[in-house]
């Protein structure tokens, strides 16, 4: 019995172990390092000189002052929350709107549509920057403005991504940040919605609703648990997003500044100008604390313990 | 209230015909039953009633009023699913109330109309509960109070019946059919077995590979078939069909061959092969032939009990025939007898066309 007991128990761990190798050296072990790293006054990777001296706090504190008082800073942690926000919003928002609109157009529209949708996804990040970079590019070359130029909206080239700070560069990250994330959120929601029984659909429209209220009152209800993980996940996964970012930065299509979120900042921190590693780390463990916090908030909002618990359906 | 026409209805859905110039006549207040097996079309038929369809070629008249092009809810239809439809995420008040949220009637009107039917079906008590709280006779009532709530002039069932346990369907098949007579809105009522549509039907429409096959009371559908469709598809078990071929003055099936009555010999009019038919419960077996009766040598393949009555299989060489019969008779497996059906209960059937063969 209890032979029968430990060897199921080995099982249970073999299957584990994969999954669990990976973790730890890909998280938890970098997890570990970064703070360990944000109490040293590692710089320069002069690991020899700094890697076992101790300073304490001295890295936080020199971030939250660097947060009170140094406007760049200030703006990299502004940018971050208007950026996280307002792109999690086109997201989850253009997802739903695209899950809803693939819902009422036949299937080949829909799967024409939907591969459109999927290209910012498949393309890589550096084509797809370039992409964008020729759009929003400051001169006459620029899409935007040779478009704009000649519909003779304005007239002289606008560089987008530098001028009306801080608007100009935030609306130029949010879209081309949101484009990618909208596909994760349509190809979740759809499939949900395509769960849902077609007589509730047409329940609904004997009883007279228009699509509108189709949506509103009879399908987003029923996706409601969907959208909430979409949402956590999106919010998550942009936090601590920056590769997009980086390239638009660096080719100076948007203003360092304002086109800074905060996981880019950590990078910039760690391996450009400065190299202040211990800083970074710091600022790198901040992160993980802030995202770890929302999304434990998150998943309390959505209930995600009644979810995993509460029966639903018929009984 | 409302009549309902249909008029030389098809209905195309790419390449399939699902419906093929079906022509109905619904009077006001009727309560008709579409039967047909799965994927006859009645469904579809239900369907374009209520407007979720439109018609490739065809008319929809209610109460003599074009609708065809009118979209759902400009026809005031109620609709019951089978599996209920009900709205999980909304209780059940807020599930009957929700036709009438639609139309943004006030909230006093919503509260009266929806106490109303609640409690004309009892179901006042669980307004509170969501529908996963309910049983499933509970959650057919919810579904049967949202088509009422807004006071349809039609009322649709789409085999409302078949998620309940057999012995809740035959009660609450009881209470449809009395709550239907006393609201006396016309019905349309779609269901795939034969024993529901006889129970609860004013008239039957048989529909079969998108044709309506005849339409009539259930004692007409039941012991005046015009079809072998319809009559090897009505009746538990239904009626026996047998080829028999004729040659002038008898019949002969597989290699039993008998005298052709005097008074079929006029409705035969002369065809060289016929499908003979007749009721289970209208066969008897003896040692002997009836008079005024057509009997052929048969053996008892099987016994099966229903408690008050038997089915008897027996086979005439490889056909097999099913009688009822009362259970104080008693027959063995193997024993010869003579099948015998009075001849005023045979059914004739042509054999290429299927359709019943007339005394004219």
């Amino acid at each position: 019995m209890i032979r029968e007991r430990s060897s199921r128990k080995w099982e249970l761990w073999a299957f584990l172990a994969p999954a669990l190798v990976v973790v730890v050296i890909f998280y938890v072990v970098p997890l570990i390092l970064t703070v360990y790293t944000s109490f040293t006054p590692l710089r320069n990777w002069n690991i020899q000189r700094y890697a076992t001296r101790l300073i304490g706090f001295y890295n936080y504190q020199k971030l939250f002052h660097a947060i009170a008082n140094d406007p760049s800073v200030r703006a990299v942690f502004l940018t971050t929350a208007v950026f996280v926000g307002c792109t999690l919003l086109v997201n989850v928002l253009g997802g739903l709107i695209l899950a809803l609109l693939t819902f009422f157009v036949d299937r080949k529209t829909n799967s024409i549509a939907s591969t459109i949708w999927l290209l910012p996804r498949m393309s890589p990040i550096a084509v797809y920057g370039l992409v964008w970079y020729y759009f929003f590019h400051g001169s006459g070359v620029g899409t935007l403005n040779s478009l704009f130029l000649r519909l003779g909206f304005i007239d002289k080239p606008i560089a987008w991504g530098q001028a009306f700070i801080p608007y100009g560069p935030w609306s130029v990250i949010i879209f081309v940040n949101g484009l990618v994330g909208v596909s994760f959120g349509m190809i979740v929601l759809s499939s949900a919605i395509k769960s849902i029984p077609g007589e509730f659909v047409i329940a609904a429209r004997v009883d007279g609703a228009t699509d509108w209220q189709i949506c509103r009152r009879v399908l987003i209800p029923q996706i409601k648990w969907h959208i909430m993980y979409v949402t956590t996940w999106q919010l998550l996964s942009l936090l601590t997003s920056y590769a997009h970012t980086y390239l638009l930065v660096s080719w100076r299509l948007v203003n360092k500044s304002y086109g800074t979120p905060w996981a880019l900042y950590v990078y910039d921190l760690a391996f450009t100008g400065v190299f202040d590693q211990g800083l970074a780390a710091a600022a790198g463990t901040l992160l993980v604390l802030v995202g770890g916090l929302l999304g434990l908030i998150t998943l309390r909002i959505l209930g995600f313990g009644r979810l995993m618990t509460e029966p639903r359906g018929d009984i | 209230m409302a009549s309902i026409v249909l008029e030389n209805i098809t209905k195309k859905f790419g390449k399939v015909t699902a419906l093929d110039g079906v022509n109905l006549q619904i009077d006001d207040g009727e309560f008709i039953v579409l039967l047909g097996p799965s994927g006859s079309g009645k469904t579809t038929l239900m369907y374009l009633i209520a407007g979720i369809y439109r018609p490739t070629s065809g008319r929809i008249l209610f109460d003599g009023r074009d609708v065809t092009n009118l979209p759902p809810k400009e026809r005031n239809v109620g609709l019951v699913f089978q599996n209920w439809a009900l709205y999980p995420h909304m209780k059940v008040f807020d599930n009957i109330a929700f036709p009438l949220t639609l139309k943004k009637a006030d909230k006093n009107t919503i509260q009266q109309r929806v106490h109303e039917v609640a409690n004309m079906l009892r179901i006042e008590a669980l307004l509170d509960r969501y529908p996963w709280q309910l049983s499933g006779g509970q959650q057919q009532r919810v579904a049967i109070a949202r088509a009422l709530v807004k006071q349809p002039q039609i009322l649709l069932f789409d085999e409302p019946l078949s998620n309940l346990d057999a012995l809740l369907r035959i009660g609450v098949r009881t209470e449809l059919k009395r709550l239907q007579k006393d609201l006396k809105i016309t019905s349309v009522y779609v269901t795939h077995d034969q024993a529901e549509a006889l129970a609860i039907a004013d008239r039957i429409a048989v529909i079969n590979n998108g044709k309506l096959i005849q339409v009539g009371t259930p004692n007409e559908i039941y012991y005046n078939p015009r079809h072998t469709f319809v009559a090897g598809f009505v009746g538990n078990p239904p009626a026996n069909l047998l080829n028999a071929e004729f040659d002038g003055t008898r019949l002969t099936i597989e290699t039993k061959t008998f005298q052709a009555p005097a008074e079929l010999l006029q409705r035969i009019s002369g065809r060289r092969r016929i499908v003979l038919g007749f009721r289970p419960e209208k066969g008897s077996l003896l040692d002997h032939i009836t008079e005024n009766a057509v009997g052929i040598e048969v053996q008892v393949y099987e016994v099966e009990s229903m408690g008050r009555e038997q089915i008897v299989t027996v086979s005439i060489e490889q056909t097999m025939v099913k009688v009822l019969r009362p259970s104080e008779e008693k027959f063995q497996v193997g024993q010869r007898l003579f099948l015998c059906v009075d001849i005023k209960d045979l059914m004739l059937f042509d054999f290429d066309t299927n359709e019943a063969l007339d005394v004219r």
